[in-house]
């Protein structure tokens, strides 16, 4: 060997020393980043016997199919709990104080005061105040239903653009991690930024991960839809501006297939936009179902009479149709149309006494026909009515034979019931999505103390090449000297 | 090939979860311990907050419930004191009556009708007591006052006048007339008038055209879920109509100069007619009586079904003190001890010794 091979090992050894001492400055520089995967340089002897860095990824694709797997059930889960705690606020706190069930309760007892003092004007007046808080009351939780409708579609339409940005960036790095794969390039940071984007994507749809040749990347939504296979599939929503319960939203399509509901409190939707679709198409139409029921079964309970055979007409409560609906049938968005008779209201002219006399559709509905001051038997009725059991719908998804009563409270019921399941189920997957999330940082992120002491090892070998190239030069000024 | 499995990422993190949990739990403990109530009852109970909406909305009911038969109470109680007054004054009418009876003379007879005027003007004025703005004996028709007063235009003296005339063919004034009425036997005679003319018009329809605007139905009040008592008496009660008839027997037919043997027989009729009264009203005091037990039991077994709502609901809602203040306690030396890890664990860096 001579000295001039050894200048040529030296020579190598400062280009794999600096080339290792970018890598692990790449690896420090990046210690916080959690989109990062760890390189990692090693010398290797080629067959020629030089010896050169390859940089290898830490790449851990089972985790990272966890990762992407855990990402889209703790994000489903924490929309659709965002959209159950919605509704439930507009019922109020603990005490559920704003919902119908509330001031339905409030007007049972005023009634009953009613009642008991059937003479007092001032009750009577009271008894229509409380009807005015149930019919707001309706009103104003209908208004929430829908404004969360609204905006669950006016962030589906967000998030299925954000979705088709993401894919088509994901083609674009997909392609050149293809490229240079294929050509024996360096792909590594094109490879961060599509495990990148395969995470951004995951919170928006649930997707199973393929690897095909050249680590391209084949995605598939978790019902099986293809969502990206070299191109990115078309994701398309026509958005809808204004809701009632009479409006149904459109559905998202990828690749022409409807995306699908999730199902349940603890959803078994992946990513948001299964859960987005839940709450607008599910949840909140079931829920405005129940109070349609309720203001039905209001009309219904407090319905007219006329004793000379002219049928039923809507009493304290009525509606703009001023018919009673069919019972045991939903009238869509009545909760919205429902309205305190203007003929007991004192402010528009009306006289609250008609609640104990009847007589609000005219003279013919009159129970109280000698116009007794004491006279109890309507107000009563109309007790026993709000007690008594009556026909609901079975797509309100409660018991279909209850009380106006029981039925408001167990809608309560209903929805706390997937609060409640939502809630813990959130807690549980946040839990799975920390506890994956550590795990693969821990393969996949940058140890600092690591890094540092190989920062010492590639010093230690500069430093003994540095050594080598001094005392070969020496050598060979010895040599020189010699000569001359 | 990392040779560890563990990065400064994950270090950092690893604390993250226990202490955002901790910090969740601590909130929710926090309140609990104050407000002795579960800090989200929905998420806690699920399906069974209907049950918790129940119970509220039945113990609002009971409450209101107990709270309005105090109403009912309060009428009842009035009515008592009204129907204790009239008694009182039937008493005093029957002595005064039951003195002049078999005498004939006239200042006695004077003062007896006196003592009646006064008896029917306390039962009238009693009858048309209110309470809370309803008139107490006026059956259902509780804005009208149930007895008219009775003096010489009222019309109840005006139907006496006229069935007097039609009966008799001459006004009660024809001082000739009135002198030859039969006491009794076959009409005319003044047995036959007062059992066959004049009684009827108490005990038939013409009591509520001359005396009594009261209905027959008397107020009801709910006091239970399901049972339902009467809370009022009506004017139209018999104790009502015999009173008036005895007092206008007295007053009527005692001083129009008839014979002493048919004035002895009007005596006779008022006094059993003044009985009748006494029997009816303490009768309908003893229904109303009954009306007062009922509610009072009533009330106790309400106050029982509340206590039982209230025990049930807050064995629903209510959380252990003792258990959610040792759970702060616990909760915060654990969130105490992630910082102190979390700090201990940053600071530890091959970097302070190079």
């Amino acid at each position: 060997m001579s000295l001039a091979s050894a200048l040529n090992t030296a020579n190598s050894i400062f280009r794999n020393t600096s080339q290792q001492t970018s890598v692990i400055s790449t690896n420090i520089t990046n210690t916080g980043n959690e989109n990062y995967v760890r390189r990692n340089a090693v010398v290797v002897q080629t067959v020629y016997g030089a010896s050169m860095v390859q940089n290898e990824r830490s790449q851990q694709m089972a985790l990272l199919r966890q990762m992407s797997s855990s990402t889209s059930q703790q994000s489903a889960q924490s929309t659709l709990l965002d959209g159950l705690t919605t509704l439930s606020n507009a019922l109020g706190g603990n005490d559920k104080e704003l919902s119908p069930s509330h001031y339905l309760a409030n007007l049972q007892s005023s009634l009953q005061s009613f009642a008991a003092a059937p003479g007092e004007y001032a009750l009577a007046s009271t008894v229509v105040t409380d009807a005015i808080d149930v019919v707001n009351s309706l009103n104003n939780a209908t208004a929430t239903v829908q404004e969360l409708r609204e905006d669950t579609d006016a962030q589906m339409f967000e998030q299925v653009q954000s979705l088709n940005k993401l894919l088509a960036e994901f083609k674009i790095v997909n392609d050149t991690v293809v490229r240079q794969t294929a050509t024996g390039g360096n792909a590594d940071d094109y490879l961060d930024r599509r495990d990148t984007l395969l995470k951004e994507i995951s919170a928006i749809v649930g997707v199973s991960v393929n690897m095909r040749d050249n680590s391209d990347m084949v995605l598939y939504t978790y019902d099986g839809t293809t969502l990206f296979e070299t191109d990115p599939r078309e994701v398309s929503f026509v958005r809808t501006y204004t809701y009632d319960a009479t409006v149904t939203g459109n559905a998202i399509y990828i690749d022409g297939t409807a995306v699908r509901a999730g199902v349940g409190g603890n959803t078994d939707g992946q990513g948001s936009l299964a859960s987005l679709v839940q709450i607008r198409d599910v949840i909140a139409p079931t829920f405005q179902t129940q109070l349609d029921e309720i203001a039905r079964g209001l009309i219904e309970a407090f319905q007219e009479t006329d004793i000379g055979g002219g049928g039923e007409l809507p009493g304290l409560f009525t509606w703009p149709g001023g018919t009673i609906p069919p019972t045991g049938t939903v009238e869509p968005g009545l909760a919205a149309l429902i309205r305190v008779n203007p003929a007991v209201r004192s402010d528009a002219g009306g006289d609250p006494m008609l609640i104990r006399d009847g007589g609000i559709n005219g003279p013919a509905y009159v129970k109280n026909t000698d116009g007794n001051s004491g006279f109890t038997d309507l107000i009563n009725a109309y007790v026993d009515e709000l007690a008594a059991n009556r026909d609901f719908s079975a797509d309100a998804d409660l018991k279909t034979n209850a009380s106006v009563l029981s039925f408001a409270s167990n809608s309560i019921g209903w929805l706390e019931e997937l609060r409640s399941n939502a809630t813990t189920a959130n807690e549980n997957k946040q839990a799975l999505y920390e506890r994956t999330f550590q795990t693969y940082s821990s393969k996949t992120a940058v140890n600092l103390d690591e890094e540092l002491s190989l920062l010492l090892d590639v010093e230690q070998s500069y430093k003994a090449a540095a050594k080598l190239v001094s005392t070969v030069d020496e050598m060979l000024k010895a040599v020189l000297d010699m000569v001359r | 090939m990392s040779t560890s499995s563990v990065s400064n990422l994950s270090t950092q993190t690893a604390m993250r979860l226990t202490i955002r949990q901790a910090q969740n739990e601590l909130l929710k403990s926090q309140q609990e311990v104050s407000t002795g109530f579960y800090a989200d009852i929905g998420a806690e109970l699920g399906s069974k907050t209907s049950t918790v909406v129940d119970l509220n909305r039945e113990s609002l009911r009971l409450n209101s419930m107990i709270s309005n038969n105090s109403i009912a109470t309060q009428r009842l109680s009035a009515s008592q004191e009204a129907l204790k007054q009239i008694a009182t004054a039937a008493e005093e009418m029957n002595n005064a009556l039951i003195t002049i009876s078999g005498s004939s003379n006239s200042d006695t007879i004077n003062t007896t009708v006196m003592t009646v005027s006064n008896s029917l003007s306390t039962m009238i004025s009693m009858a048309n007591q209110s309470a809370n703005g309803e008139f107490l004996f006026a059956g259902i028709n509780t804005d009208v006052q149930p007895l008219a007063d009775y003096n010489e235009t009222s019309a109840a003296k005006a139907a006496f006048d006229t069935a007097f005339t039609a009966y008799f063919g001459f006004p009660p004034t024809d001082t000739v007339g009135t002198a030859t009425i039969a006491a009794s036997g076959g009409a005319p005679s003044m047995e036959d008038f007062i059992s066959s003319t004049l009684e009827p018009m108490f005990t038939g329809a013409d009591w509520n055209t001359n005396w009594s605007s009261a209905t027959d139905q008397a107020m009801t009040s709910r006091i239970t879920q399901s049972e339902t008592v009467q809370t009022s008496a009506s004017a139209n009660e018999n104790g009502f109509r015999y009173f008036a008839l005895a007092a206008v027997v007295t007053k009527e037919l005692m001083t129009i100069g008839a014979p002493a043997n048919a004035v002895t027989v009007a005596i006779n009729a008022a006094i059993d007619y003044t009985g009748r009264a006494i029997t009816g009203i303490n009768s309908t005091r003893s229904q109303l009586g009954l009306s007062e037990n009922r509610i009072e039991k009533a009330d106790a077994s309400l106050k029982v079904q509340v206590d039982i709502i209230e025990t049930s609901l807050s064995s629903k809602i209510e959380v252990d003190a003792y258990e959610a203040s040792t759970r702060v306690n616990s909760l915060l030396a654990m969130v105490e001890a992630s910082y102190t890890l979390t700090a201990r664990i940053q600071s530890l860096s091959l970097v302070n010794y190079l």
